[in-house]
């Protein structure tokens, strides 16, 4: 059989497994599945196919492994790495309308849910038990749990409370073999190898996940969110290593540059002040007068960082509102430029000042806008590039002034991404931080999960010659990353 | 001191001579697991703090360091392990807990020991040095190999190296007591789970709830009045819980109070799940219900539990059972980071399930 009659095959096989609806094969039906949330990168689908069940999981992976075709996982596409960026000779598999809750359990503090519910709507559907689900990416009311899973992704509230990783329990995942695996569960340990750590920020490499058991946390009694004003950024990195230092652990800790504040002021009308170089937004919760007295011991550390303003929000109303702005931070920015490019570097606190000065001098080098707004706490940076696509050689600019942000990270002791994960996005930087032992590790990993290596190929993960054609430049723990790799 | 490229030397030799290996620190946890090469690779003079700088949160140390040693510095700084796990009074080692990866009492709360890793340095079969993870928090760049070989019991490589995310040590701990019922106990550990208190842990042993609450003073007071219970002193009591060497854990052998040839189970279940019918001193109750320690004699009986129950169980001493489709991926695994299988380990993934 030829090759295309074989893949029409397929398709019609895939098709007798679903409701016609859900295989996609027109263009104008492919369109919407073109790129994820990093919408620099485009690439049109071979098909889409939108299971409801697992059964046509397994039933689809088995069909797509007969016939060698390569699976994207999907959930709701907005994933910042092109992780979900389809591929033309592969299948798109949407978990968007796998969407129910299980089930809410009380009594275990426990949710199961289809891979395609929303983040939010889990905490929406505890509330009534005074549970909620703690992580909380700011593309909450969009994202799904299958796909904050894959991407063990954070939030606002991660600093406490931990990402997604700490906050799952159990998965159901589906490998490319077209098995099962139940792991965990309403359960806090698992046995054997610890396979649902690994599946944590897999990037769909690895499996499809099709059901997940997250914990839920109770409400905490008293909330508190402090805005804090700055005349210099290094003043509110102070503040950050000072609270931390002082054992103090903030259930969020955010902090917004000028241009960040100015956007966000403009969209969201949140009240932030104007003229500050930075701004940090803190969070403390707890019992009552518990928070009131963190409350205190906060408002003195961030004076003695010289804070020259502070607003406290203590009823829900105007918590919402200073939160506002920062939620709101993305797209606000965006109107503010046609185009940006987001970073995702973690560093460790103590480098934030020097970290940002360096972002403001690549700023001014490659004469493109930078936004700063970001999970401070955690030192989770996520420069924003300002630029216009239009404008030739600015897209280019950006990735390259991007790419040398990361590395700067990986040179202070971090890491290219907190929690948006690699994708096609930041390859080049694994192999600025990973070696050719540590990559072929993760290839060997691979491989046990996905031996015909088919789902979502060519993502996370760099291949060694990728690698050595970027080269001799990259210099990591005083030794050059790949001597022996061929140079071109 | 720095002992890596002695052992990598060592594992360079075992791997020319063919010659199976595995490692041990301080043989703290052997009772528990079933045995393994005699050819021991001992880590116990790679041993230090790498670096520790309080504010980051994060420590690093090397695998032979004893946990002791650890704590003892945390807590000039004070702080504490994210997660506590057994450390044998003082005598486990980093190395020995990260691959044994065991949680002690806090888990619930305080997470798993596994959370509490954000990075290794390795040595696998093919003696490479490799590093995953890192100081850092945040960190979703390449798999997560630093938490996958938590608790893999040596099975993938030699640990030489971990760093660990430290908390603040909590200003005030305090322990209340309650004469219940196991059945009573757990059912009023699912009831307080929905509330926000400051629980650290909880413990049910011998017709007595042990609830442990952490925090601020304030946040202790407030949470008493909720709570109820009789304030007692139990400096001794969590440790040995942690550190498996209350009287409940004494073997069959040497306690002639327990039925001759009983087992100690661990049984993961879902901690509102009810309570075995058995003997109420043949039980020991943690994580408030999710963990339970059992003696008993007839493995049908805890199969029928658990089947009932869901979760797994797991005869201390005796290989840890796992599902078939499990053993497959798992063995898969292990063969990616040991290729030739020189790394013996209590971890087996064949022959049962
Ligand atoms: C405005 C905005 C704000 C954001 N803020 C945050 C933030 O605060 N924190 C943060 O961490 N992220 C943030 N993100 C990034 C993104 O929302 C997260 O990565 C999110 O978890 C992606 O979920 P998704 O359902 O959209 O996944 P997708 O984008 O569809 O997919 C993401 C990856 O997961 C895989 N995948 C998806 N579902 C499954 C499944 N069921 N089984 C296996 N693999 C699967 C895909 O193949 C892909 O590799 C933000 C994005 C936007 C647009």
């Amino acid at each position: 059989m030829t090759q295309q009659n074989k893949r029409r095959q397929a398709l019609e096989l895939i098709r007798a497994n679903l409701a016609d609806e859900n295989l996609i094969t027109d263009t104008a039906g492919l369109r919407p599945y073109e790129c994820d949330g990093l919408t620099a990168i485009r690439e049109m689908p071979w098909a889409v196919a939108l299971p409801q069940s697992e059964a046509q999981v397994i039933a689809i992976l088995r069909i797509c492994k007969e016939h060698h075709i390569p699976v994207v996982p999907r959930g709701a596409g907005t994933g910042l790495s092109g992780g979900a960026r389809p591929n033309q000779d592969g299948l798109v598999l949407g978990l968007s309308k796998m969407d129910r809750i299980i089930e809410v359990d009380p009594l275990n503090c426990v949710a199961r849910l289809q891979p395609g519910v929303r983040n939010l709507a889990i905490s929406e559907a505890a509330s009534e038990f005074g549970l909620y689900y703690a992580p909380d990416p700011s593309s909450q009311i969009a994202c799904s749990i299958g796909g904050n899973v894959a991407e063990n992704s954070g939030g606002v509230h991660c600093l406490k409370y931990g990402l997604t990783v700490h906050n799952v329990l159990g998965v159901r995942v589906v490998t490319s073999d077209g098995d099962t695996l139940e792991l965990g569960g309403a359960l806090y340990d698992t046995p054997g190898l610890d396979l649902l750590a690994v599946l944590n920020g897999s990037e769909g490499m690895l499996g499809i996940i099709t059901e997940v058991t997250v914990a839920l946390l109770p409400k905490p009694e008293q909330v508190v969110v402090m805005l804090a004003a700055f005349h210099t950024i290094e003043d509110a990195g102070k503040a950050v290593t000072n609270i931390i230092g002082q054992g103090i652990i903030p259930a969020g800790m955010e902090m917004m540059d000028q241009l960040a504040i100015q956007a966000a002021e403009q969209f969201a009308h949140a009240g932030y002040p104007q003229n500050a170089a930075a701004i940090l937004l803190i969070e403390l919760d707890g019992g009552a007068q518990e928070v009131e007295n963190l409350c205190r011991q906060v408002e003195r550390l961030v004076q003695a960082s010289n804070a020259y303003h502070i607003d406290t929000a203590t009823d829900e109303k105007e918590q919402m509102r200073l939160w506002k702005g920062r939620k709101s931070a993305f797209p606000a920015v965006g109107r503010i430029s046609p185009d940006y490019y987001c970073m995702d570097g973690t560093i460790p606190r103590r480098q934030i000042t020097h970290v940002l000065a360096s972002i403001e001098e690549f700023s001014k080098e490659y004469g493109l806008r930078v936004a700063n707004v970001f999970h401070a706490g955690d030192g989770n940076l996520h420069p924003l590039i300002l630029f216009d696509a239009n404008q030739p050689g600015e897209l280019a600019a950006a990735e390259e002034m991007g790419g040398r942000i990361l590395e700067l990270c990986v040179a202070v002791g971090g890491t290219v991404t907190g929690e948006h994960g690699v994708g096609v996005e930041k390859l080049n930087q694994m192999c600025v931080q990973f070696n050719a032992s540590e990559l072929e590790q993760f290839f060997a990993l691979k491989h046990a999960w996905d031996p015909h290596g088919l789902l979502n190929p060519g993502k996370g993960i760099p291949t060694l010659t990728r690698c050595g054609e970027l080269g001799g430049m990259h210099v990591r723990h005083g030794e050059i990353a790949f001597p022996d790799i061929e140079r071109f | 001191m720095d002992q890596s490229s002695f052992l990598k030397q060592a594992i360079e030799s075992a791997l020319a001579a063919k010659q199976s290996l595995s490692f041990t620190g301080e043989g703290s946890k052997k009772k528990w697991l079933p045995s393994v090469s005699e050819n021991m690779l001992s880590t116990l003079e790679h041993r230090g703090i790498v670096s520790y700088d309080p504010s980051e949160l994060v420590i690093t140390v090397r695998a032979g360091t004893p946990i002791r040693e650890l704590n003892m510095e945390l807590a000039q700084h004070k702080q504490k392990l994210a997660s506590d796990p057994p450390q044998y009074f003082g005598q486990g080692t980093v190395g020995g807990a990260v691959s044994s990866g065991f949680s002690g009492p806090g888990r619930p709360w305080q997470g798993a020991l596994r959370d509490a890793v954000l990075g290794i340095e390795l040595i696998n079969g093919k003696s490479e040095v490799l590093r995953f993870g890192g100081q850092v928090m945040k960190n979703v760049a390449g798999y997560d190999v630093s938490r996958l070989a938590t608790g893999a019991f040596g099975c993938l490589g030699l640990i030489l190296s971990a760093s660990l995310r430290v908390h603040p040590a909590a200003e005030h701990e305090q322990t209340f007591a309650f004469d219940f019922s196991a059945e009573r106990a757990v059912e009023y550990c699912r009831s307080i789970a929905r509330m926000p208190l400051p629980l650290s842990a909880t413990c049910w042993v011998a017709g007595v709830l042990y609830i442990r609450l952490s925090g601020t003073e304030v946040a202790l007071q407030a949470a008493q009045t909720k709570l109820g219970g009789e304030l007692v002193l139990a400096e001794q009591l969590w440790p040995q819980v942690r550190d498996h060497q209350h009287s409940f854990f004494k073997p069959a052998a040497i306690d002639h109070e327990k039925p001759a040839g009983a087992k100690l189970w661990r049984l993961i279940v879902p901690p509102a799940s009810v309570t075995p019918k058995v003997d109420e001193d043949a039980l020991l109750i943690e994580w408030g219900g999710g963990l339970r320690w059992m003696w008993h004699s007839d493995d049908e009986f805890v199969a029928q539990y658990i089947r009932e129950a869901g979760g797994w169980s797991w005869a201390m001493g005796e290989p840890i059972r796992l599902g078939e489709e499990e053993c497959k991926y798992m063995s898969a695994l292990k063969l990616a980071f040991d290729p030739h299988d020189l790394f013996s380990s209590p971890l087996k993934f064949e022959g049962h399930g």
